[in-house]
């Protein structure tokens, strides 16, 4: 059996060919049927989002799969009109196909390493290719396997745990300063766009009281009451500093809003508690001076900047660990691949001593009346005792041979010398009934 | 003097505690700047601690030694220090706190072996047993607000200096650790006000510096209840008042068998 991943990423491909081969959910239904019908594949999955198109194919026949994925995704092309695809794929098979699906799963193959939307998005293409009927055993333990490595890479290593966005930075410096937010109020002087993106990363960690001030009182309102907050009048702000622990100022005065006199009577008020004061707006808005005033932590908007460029730099030496998971990880999912081809002979194999074992035991315990429970199962466990010490040679060998290049000879041998595929009946001849068991003795 | 039979194997038992406590805090410096190391320098001190504890019960218990004694009191801090901060790193995620504790078990243990193993005759007895257990236990809860200050001092430097990397990410959030700091400054004041009663009503004399001590908790204590301290300038306090509490536990194991 093998497996194989085609597609195109944004490492590979500009979005003018991504989108030629883009699949949405509406249609994947479709697309996933008539993938699974071509010739070769038996099991299909697709993996459509903004940065890859990804053509996950099972089938026995290694040169028929590639060639029926690499016509099913220029057929894709083909049908939108669009030029051939062929110089933008990549092409991974069996344990590297297992290797690439886990990286992307767990966010290592993403624009921002670490992020975790794509896991939901592998989840969802597993799911669609189930619903379509189109997954078999290998799909099914590819994407098993794929997703449970991606949460363990989540659950071991930090790859996602820093932020990656100046508002999201924000609030880093705000949790390590002030732990729990919870009991924090914060005010929010400015209602553009970044303010406001600030002011949501604060209220999704649960900020325990969001103010707004704003020049345009209603703006204020309406950005407070989108995020559960209070609405304040710019002139106001003054005032209100002493009472609150976060400062995040992004408006668009030209000059100093908040001077370091103002900050500096707030934060004398607190007695020692810190005063966090982010200023996002450029020109500043927060006279430099108050960041060295005590108990202030005064930030700008390059500071935020150099935030997130540690915080990268710390997911990059994460995802060196991530690498190391992934390794083990696919060298598992290559054994059990291997193991896919013998095992089906192994239980055949199985099924038909223990028949025969039964059908003798059953036999010679008819002819033995005279014996006493005790004995009888003496003599039941002597036969298995018999047969599985016959059967663990070839099941030994058999499994060290899975995946290597005796291995379909050995399993053809095996099967022929012990019958164990059924005759294929002639044209209208009728199917034969099973072989009588006690022929084997 | 009683006790002093010396015992063979324990002093290699100290020796290998106080080596393992070396390792662990290089360790854990390694861990707090950035290079995973976690897991040695928890199982190092874990080792330490067991080495230390194991040394102390064999020479006791099979050395017939008077646990009174100033070495066995300063063993008996290190190792419940060094416990104390194992339980705080698994259950606390106060794992930065090793790059600060650890050296100290390291000092004491060094320390230790400077002093008389024997202890004075006098120094016998219920009330004795109690002092020594109540400010070995306080002393270890200093050590901890110690280590929590210190870390607020080492975390505000890096978030005034913009050093995202090291330390930023592995020390804990500002405020929690000055509560942290709080809690076992109230928790080592409890202690040492049992400690230095029990003190009290046996010698005066060696009394003084712990009460010097005492006052010192208290005063800070009081003043972070009354607002006046807090932050920085708690953070501060919290690491000389240490350090003065520290200089007077080894002045009064030094002084030991004289008082």
């Amino acid at each position: 059996l093998h497996v194989l991943v085609l597609g195109c990423s944004h490492k590979t491909a500009p979005v003018d060919v991504r989108e030629r081969i883009a699949v949405g959910p509406a249609e994947l239904p479709a697309v996933l049927r008539a993938l699974h019908d071509a010739d070769g594949c038996d099991e299909v999955a697709l993996l459509s989002t903004c940065n890859r198109t990804e053509l996950y194919a099972a089938g026995p026949h290694r040169e028929a799969l590639v060639a029926a994925a690499q016509g099913a995704l220029e057929r894709l092309a083909a049908a939108r009109g669009a030029q051939p695809v062929a110089a933008y794929l990549y092409r991974h098979e069996q344990a590297d196909a297992a290797a690439h699906l886990m990286r992307v799963a767990a966010g290592l193959d993403a624009l921002v390493v670490g992020e975790t939307q794509v896991l939901g998005q592998v989840r969802e293409a597993y799911r669609a290719a189930q619903q379509a009927g189109t997954v078999g055993k290998a799909l099914h333990g590819l994407f098993e396997r794929a997703l449970a490595a991606a949460r363990r890479i989540h659950r071991e290593t930090e790859i996602d745990r820093h932020a990656t966005s100046v508002s999201a930075a924000a609030v880093e410096l705000a949790r390590k300063i002030f732990g729990d937010l919870g009991r924090r109020r914060a005010l929010v002087v400015g209602a553009g766009e970044t303010a406001e993106l600030v002011a949501l990363n604060l209220r999704q960690s649960a900020i325990g009281d969001l103010v707004v001030a704003n020049r345009t009182l209603d703006r204020a309102r309406a950005l407070a009451e989108r995020l559960g907050g209070r609405a304040l009048p710019l002139e106001d702000v003054q005032a209100a500093l002493p009472d609150v622990d976060i400062v995040i100022s992004s408006t668009g005065s030209s000059g100093h809003l908040l001077s370091a006199r103002v900050i500096g009577a707030a934060a004398a008020s607190r007695r020692g508690e810190p005063l966090l004061v982010v200023d996002i707006a450029v020109p500043r808005d927060v006279e430099p001076a108050a960041g060295r005033l005590p108990g202030v932590f005064l930030y700008n908007v390059d500071d935020l900047r150099e935030v997130v460029a540690a915080n990268l730099r710390a997911r990059a030496r994460q995802a060196q660990r991530a690498e190391r998971i992934v390794l083990q990880e696919a060298a598992a999912f290559g054994d059990w691949m291997m193991s896919l081809d013998v095992v089906p002979t192994i239980c055949a194999l199985r099924e038909k001593v223990e028949a025969i074992r039964q059908a003798e035991l059953a036999r010679t315990l008819a002819r033995l009346p005279e014996l006493d429970e005790r004995q009888r199962r003496l003599i039941e466990a002597m036969s298995t005792a018999i047969t599985q010490k016959i059967l663990n040679d070839p099941t030994l060998r058999l499994k060290e041979l899975a995946g290597g290049p005796g291995a379909a000879d050995a399993v053809a041998a095996l099967r022929e010398l012990f019958r164990l595929d059924p005759p294929v009946p002639e044209a209208g001849e009728p199917l034969p009934a099973p072989a009588p068991q006690a022929q084997a003795g | 003097v009683t006790g002093v039979t010396p015992v063979p194997g324990d002093q290699v038992l100290f020796a290998a505690a106080g080596l393992l406590y070396g390792g662990s805090a290089v360790a854990y410096v390694a861990d707090l700047y950035g290079t995973p190391a976690r897991a040695w320098g928890w199982g190092t001190a874990a080792a330490g601690a067991l080495a230390e504890t194991a040394a102390m019960a064999w020479s006791v218990f099979a050395g017939g030694r008077s646990p009174y004694g100033a070495f066995f009191t300063m063993h008996f801090f290190t190792s419940l220090l060094v416990a104390n901060f194992l339980i705080a790193d698994a259950f606390l995620g106060l794992r930065a706190a090793g790059a600060l504790l650890l050296p100290v078990a390291c000092a004491a243990v060094a320390f230790a072996a400077v002093l008389p193993a024997a202890a004075p005759a006098a120094w016998q007895g219920a009330w004795v047993s109690t002092h020594v257990t109540a400010a070995a236990a306080s002393y270890a809860a200093f050590a901890l607000a110690f280590a929590a200050s210190g870390l607020y001092l080492v975390q505000e430097r890096a978030l005034q200096r913009r050093a995202f990397e090291g330390p930023y990410r592995r020390v804990p959030p500002l405020c929690w650790l000055d509560r942290a700091a709080q809690g076992c400054s109230a928790c080592g004041f409890a202690l040492l006000t049992v400690a230095l009663g029990t003190a009290a009503a046996h010698h005066r004399w060696a009394a003084l510096g712990t009460a010097a001590v005492w006052a010192a908790y208290g005063a800070m204590l009081w003043a972070r209840a009354q607002g006046r301290v807090r932050g920085h300038a708690a953070a501060r306090l919290s690491v000389w008042t240490f350090t003065g509490a520290v200089l007077n536990l080894f002045a009064v194991a030094l002084l030991w068998n004289a008082v």
